[in-house]
């Protein structure tokens, strides 16, 4: 009896083990869902071939494949389902096209290790940014700015603009934890224009 | 239980079965709260327009759950140890 009652404890922990060190090693905060406004809105809105697949900061080592997101449960836009991939606005602009595409990657994950764009802080203006597109076309963005704003104050609607030049904004979390809002209180936003 | 007690249950499961059971009305007085929510957050965007309404910022970042996984890890893998010690022991004995 007495060692069945063990066993059963042992299970129990089993489970809290493996479930925290999955949540914590891949599970990615704040994912998209998959039915929503926005989503109806466009599902009319095919993925084309200006769509990007890979994102290379030669500067940084980042040498990622990029996701298609829209939106999260939170109203937030959406962010890729590991820590290792980032994630394009797939209803924003395209890169390449007119206006703003979004790309969001994270920072770290639920042990602290390191995320795709832990080192995003550290890029310099001028660095080069390459797309590579579902068609395999390579855009050339070099780096013009570097802001960190206040979660609340971030400028979406730049951001997510489809008028004016072609740009890229790369957008991360920085700052401190606010444990009440699971999240960081700070987001880095890397601004870049189209080169060739 | 005796006797007297199940003919009484079977009464009164019997009374509730044929008066189709206690109405109960959810106000709020009878309600109390949990803890945890229902409420979805408000969707980001109008759905009865072309006019949808801006996101907002990613959440990137989970770095600030790291103790409370590690605590996690640390205990689990603690009452796993102890008692894979305490079968190993009671196998030696037996």
């Amino acid at each position: 009896m007495r060692t069945k009652l063990v066993l059963a404890v042992m299970a129990v922990a089993a489970g809290v083990f493996a479930f925290t060190l999955v949540h914590a090693l891949w599970y990615a905060p704040d994912m998209e869902v998959g039915d929503n406004a926005v989503a109806a809105a466009h599902a009319a809105t095919p993925i084309d071939g200006g769509a990007p697949s890979r994102i290379t900061i030669p500067s940084l080592s980042i040498d990622a494949n990029v996701q298609h997101v829209g939106i999260a449960y939170s109203g937030a836009v959406g962010v890729p389902s590991n820590f290792t991939d980032v994630a394009w606005y797939k209803y924003g602009a395209e890169p390449g096209e007119t206006g703003s595409a979004l790309i969001d990657g994270h920072v770290d994950n639920g042990l602290s290790l390191a995320g795709v764009f832990k080192d995003l802080d550290s890029i310099q203006d001028g660095a080069d940014i390459y797309i590579e597109t579902v068609s395999s076309t390579k855009l050339h963005f070099k780096v013009t700015d570097v802001e960190e704003y206040p979660y609340q104050s971030v400028p979406m609607n730049e951001l997510l603009s489809k008028t004016g030049t072609p740009r890229l904004a790369l957008i991360t979390c920085d700052g401190a934890w606010v444990q009440s809002q699971r999240s960081y209180d700070h987001r880095l936003v890397v601004y870049a224009t189209l080169v060739d | 239980m005796t006797r007297y007690q199940k003919a009484l249950g079977a009464a009164t499961v019997l009374g509730v079965l044929l008066t189709g059971g206690t109405a109960f009305a959810q106000t709020a007085s009878t309600t109390t709260t949990t803890g945890a929510s229902t409420t979805v957050s408000t969707p980001t965007t109008t759905s009865t327009s072309s006019t949808v309404t801006t996101p907002t910022a990613p959440n990137t970042g989970a770095g600030g759950d790291t103790a409370l996984n590690l605590g996690a890890l640390a205990a689990s893998a603690l009452v796993l140890m102890g008692g894979a010690a305490y079968l190993a022991r009671k196998r030696s004995l037996a």
